[in-house]
């Protein structure tokens, strides 16, 4: 039909960016309701399938790629990030999509994941956080819980878990923000959001293993205490929650507190107001190591700052140089020193341009 | 987990008991409880009452003019569209709110195959309430089709599944000697209020805009109801199916204003009101849409069956959220380690 004047259409929906693939994970996963709302955000945002990448790691997770309906390279362990910047540097109207796992990104892939990030170019890093090695039937990861008895550690976890968002922080992202599978009103705000951040973006998902670590994180989660223990952040809102919306985040010094409005003369005014464009991120690191149950765990974008991205600038430094010296020839940069032609008699002569 | 048969505690996955050797893998997918939980698990949609679905058939080929006339006498909302008896699409009133760009469009010169929404996911009457509950909360529908051998037999909407809820959950509390899991959480159902529902921001137009403007609200905001305010005060509601009588196919000039088309003083509620009173109400008045006023009687945003759908969705991830494309899904070969 089309725009003929009479009537219009929707460019794209939702099943458009379902592939044909089967969907092998486990009845239950929380993957699924992940992969519904990336694919639910999709056709909103305008970009056609083709302009469209999705790079995975190894893991659950980073079987994403085969069941979107764009281009997609399920990569080497760890090394999403870095295939991911390869792609968006050589092709910049890209929108490339990083899916990870807490074992993928904060393992075997740390190093390229935090460089990823430093660098600020426009990646979309999607981190499943199910807080347990699930592709390999359940030995502990780097989230995993202090204490948590799994098949590696039968008598409990010794390891401290990395915290996801304190390490993104410190990587200097200029995007950062969380989500849970169980929300999915949430989840496709924040991942929106991050698909319209320009540069490095990072959501970490809380993400439930129905098999290997099942209710993870149902002591905040679930549906009929969410309300009382979750932070949902708002910018340029004070840091109010709580099934009555009466409690809230205040500082005491540098420490955070939770105070109960109106009680011992605690007024709104006095709450802690989020702000994600901060220029430093301290405040956004206090907010993203709160942990349930001293306080109630924060959801949303916890930093969102602009800085110019590095294929920005690169292109640029290309384009500079190419105004300098000219466009360049792979052939004659090839032969231009240290080479040498062997002759019949295995003489060695300085070969001379072809140019 | 524990071992059914021995009562060892097992770490989590494992494919059987360290202790007696017990299968346990199947113990990794969900299985019927009790109470909510046992009902959209083991209920089916064939055990649903239907009080107000009527099924249209139309083809491909007719005129969007003469399915809007038989969706109108039927007074529903939508029609099945089937070639060679086989469901191919569905033409529902979101369809005409996206597709109908004026009044200048001649619905008689257009098919309906250019307006439907093509490939409908559809399910059987075998099939549990919980995989309805999934299509409708992740995939938006507010229908869903039952086809047999194929074939269309008929059309399921949100609000059948609502009532369902409703029925089981009040089954649950007044059932003889009840003070099982079952009971308690009928109980704590009555206490969440709408608010605590996953609610959308709201279309909302002053009574003055025209029924162009109020149509680009809806369309904008992605929301089938536009609450019609005075200074912010609810004043009425207009919704798609408002659009559908009063507007599709009618001589009506679209700059005309809303007020004249809307539903005047609708029943309303309030945000701290229950989700029992909510459910109640859309079942016994037969709303798809309610408003929500605050004390002060301004527009405070809109609770639909939708929303009520994707709560219980969101109180059951693992039953009803988190769900394969096809539900009973057995892998032929173990995928990973």
């Amino acid at each position: 039909m089309g725009d003929n004047g009479q009537t219009k259409t929707l460019t794209l929906t939702k099943k458009d960016f379902v592939s044909d693939q089967e969907v092998r994970w486990c009845p239950g996963c929380g993957d699924y309701s992940i992969l519904a709302q990336v694919q639910k955000v999709m056709p909103e945002l305008g970009i056609p399938k083709e302009k469209i990448v999705f790079v995975s790691g190894i893991g659950c997770s980073s079987r994403f790629p085969y069941y979107m309906n764009t281009y997609g390279f399920h990569g080497i362990h760890g090394r999403a990030p870095t295939l991911a910047t390869g792609i968006k540097a050589a092709n910049p109207e890209l929108s490339v999509w990083v899916i990870t796992g807490d074992g993928d990104a904060l393992s075997i892939g740390g190093n390229h994941f935090i460089h990823a990030i430093r660098r600020n170019i426009d990646l979309k890093i999607i981190l499943f956080n199910n807080r347990i090695y699930g592709l390999t039937k359940g030995q502990y990861s780097p989230t995993s819980e202090f204490g948590k008895k799994t098949k590696s550690s039968p008598m409990g976890v010794i390891d401290y878990p990395i915290k996801p968002l304190s390490l993104a922080f410190s990587s200097e992202a200029t995007f950062v923000a969380r989500s849970i599978d169980g929300d999915p009103k949430h989840l496709a705000s924040v991942i929106d959001r991050l698909a319209k951040h320009k540069g490095s973006g990072f959501v970490e998902v809380y993400q439930n293993c129905n098999i290997f670590n099942d209710g993870a994180y149902e002591y905040f989660s679930a549906r009929d205490v969410r309300d009382d223990r979750t932070l949902y952040l708002e910018h340029g809102k004070p840091l109010i929650f709580g099934k009555d919306k009466n409690k809230g985040i205040r500082l005491n010094g540098v420490r955070p507190e939770v105070v109960t409005i109106g009680e011992g003369g605690v007024r709104v005014d006095d709450l802690l107001v989020h702000d994600e464009t901060a220029p430093e991120p301290n405040l956004a690191y206090i907010l993203g190591r709160l942990e349930y149950p001293e306080f109630p765990v924060p959801m949303g974008v916890f930093r969102a700052v602009q800085k110019p991205t590095y294929e920005t600038m690169l292109e640029a430094q290309i384009a500079q140089d190419i105004k300098v010296k000219g466009p360049g020839n792979l052939e004659e940069l090839l032969n231009s020193g240290e080479t040498w032609l062997i002759g019949p008699d295995g003489d060695q002569q300085p070969a001379k341009s072809t140019a | 987990m524990i071992c059914p048969q021995c009562g060892h505690n097992n770490l989590e996955g494992l494919d059987s008991c360290e202790a007696c050797f017990q299968d346990l893998s199947t113990l990794d997918v969900p299985q019927p409880t009790e109470g909510l939980q046992k009902h959209i698990m083991a209920g089916t949609i064939g055990q649903v009452e239907f009080p107000f679905d009527r099924l249209v058939v139309i083809e491909p080929t007719d005129s969007v003019a003469h399915a809007v006339s038989r969706i109108k006498v039927a007074g529903i909302g939508q029609a099945v569209v089937v070639e060679d008896e086989k469901p191919v699409g569905i033409l529902t009133e979101r369809d005409l709110l996206y597709k109908m760009t004026g009044p200048e469009i001649d619905l008689k010169k257009i098919q309906v195959k250019e307006m439907m929404t093509p490939n409908p996911d559809a399910v059987e009457e075998g099939d549990a309430i919980r995989v309805v509950i999934n299509m409708m909360s992740v995939g938006g529908y507010r229908h869903v089709l039952i086809v047999k051998d194929g074939k269309v037999a008929r059309i399921i909407s949100a609000k059948a599944i609502a009532n369902y809820i409703l029925d089981t959950s009040a089954l649950d509390f007044y059932s003889a000697g009840g003070e099982g899991p079952s009971k308690s959480f009928a109980i704590r159902l009555r206490q969440v209020k709408i608010r605590h529902l996953p609610l959308r921001s709201p279309a909302l137009v002053e009574r003055i805009a025209s029924m162009r403007e109020t149509i680009e609200a809806m369309r904008s905001t992605h929301r089938g109801v536009a609450l019609i305010c005075d200074h912010g005060k609810l004043v009425g509601i207009f919704t798609e199916r408002d659009l559908l009588k009063k507007i599709i196919g009618e001589p009506v000039n679209w700059s005309a204003s809303v007020e004249q088309f809307m539903t005047p003083n609708p029943a309303k509620l309030s945000p701290d009101d229950s989700i029992v009173r909510a459910m109640k109400l859309m079942y016994e008045g037969d709303y798809r849409n309610t408003p929500l006023i605050d004390t002060s009687g301004k527009a405070a945003g809109v609770v639909t069956v939708r929303d009520v759908i994707t709560y219980f969705a969101e109180l059951f991830p693992k039953e009803a959220l988190n769900l394969p494309p096809d539900p009973y899904q057995k892998m032929a070969t173990p995928d990973g380690a």
